[in-house]
């Protein structure tokens, strides 16, 4: 149990922090729906009835939707460009998906090597590429998910003040729903801009994503070990 | 086992190895229960507001 917690340290703490921030923003978003709700001299709703309303289902997925956009960019932009001296970067001149023998696909595959980087054909492809072909279903999910969500409550909030309920390709077009997904865009391209750029000159010693901390500014990843 | 005389960690190692299997298969479950929770809240997420929630 011991060794289990130690091999498997950085996924259990995140997946630790991320359940009690999720119940953290179910209780207090449940209070400012009641709040809101008494200044309209309206009843209060369940804790219940309100995780499971749109109001609060389009607020988680306008952040998951920017989270798994932000991995998905980072993946596919970390193939084809370079950031000299950067940690996140491959080597200058290494942009590209590499060659079979780098990528120990094939016939170039080892011992403990999964067995679908030598399938061949669609199998060996879409093993290659699914880091990125999960990433990206999830971002288009919980994106599809917000687009729902976000109609629901605005579409309920309209109901309220007698207008017309949106559909949802109207809603796709709607200002509400662009201002959601590009608020939170902006913030994570912001992060990863920051982190690449950053950590060119900056250090965190013992951390995966910092060059050691005598590494030349100039070093990128692999040129600082 | 030589290497690990120093640290006196030879033993333990030696007891992880006779069952790498079981370590395996524990990270193998905490992908998929990664997985689930994505896939399960998007499921979620999806299906309340289609019900009319």
């Amino acid at each position: 149990m011991r060794r289990f917690l130690q091999d498997n340290g950085l996924s259990l703490s995140f997946l630790a922090i991320f359940l009690l921030s999720l119940i953290g923003q179910s209780v207090a978003g449940w209070f400012d729906e009641n709040e809101q709700l008494a200044e309209h001299g309206q009843v209060a709703v369940s804790y219940g009835h309100f995780v499971t309303s749109s109001s609060f289902l389009v607020d988680v997925a306008e952040n998951w939707q920017s989270e798994f956009l932000q991995f998905f960019l980072f993946i596919f932009a970390t193939v084809w460009l370079i950031q000299r001296g950067s940690p996140e970067s491959k080597k200058p001149g290494h942009a590209g998906p590499g060659t079979r023998k780098e990528q120990r696909m094939g016939r170039f595959a080892r011992a403990g090597s999964p067995r679908w980087s030598a399938a061949g054909g669609v199998r060996e492809w879409a093993y290659a590429n699914s880091l990125l072909i999960v990433m990206g279903a999830v971002f288009l999910l919980s994106w599809f998910a917000q687009s729902l969500g976000g109609m629901a409550a605005l579409n309920e909030q309209n109901a309220q003040h007698g207008q017309a309920a949106l559909t949802w390709l109207e809603y796709i077009v709607a200002p509400d729903f662009w201002n959601r997904t590009l608020q939170n865009w902006q913030s994570e391209f912001l992060a990863v801009g920051a982190m690449v750029t950053l950590s060119i000159y900056l250090r965190q010693q013992g951390s995966s994503q910092s060059k050691p901390v005598g590494a030349s500014h100039a070093a990128t990843a692999e040129e600082s070990t | 086992m030589t290497d690990d005389a120093d640290t006196g960690r030879s033993d333990s190692r030696a007891a992880h190895a006779e069952h790498p299997s079981m370590h395996d298969r524990a990270r193998f479950i905490l992908f998929w229960a990664w997985m689930v929770l994505i896939f399960g809240g998007l499921a979620v997420m999806i299906t309340l507001p289609l019900a009319g929630r």
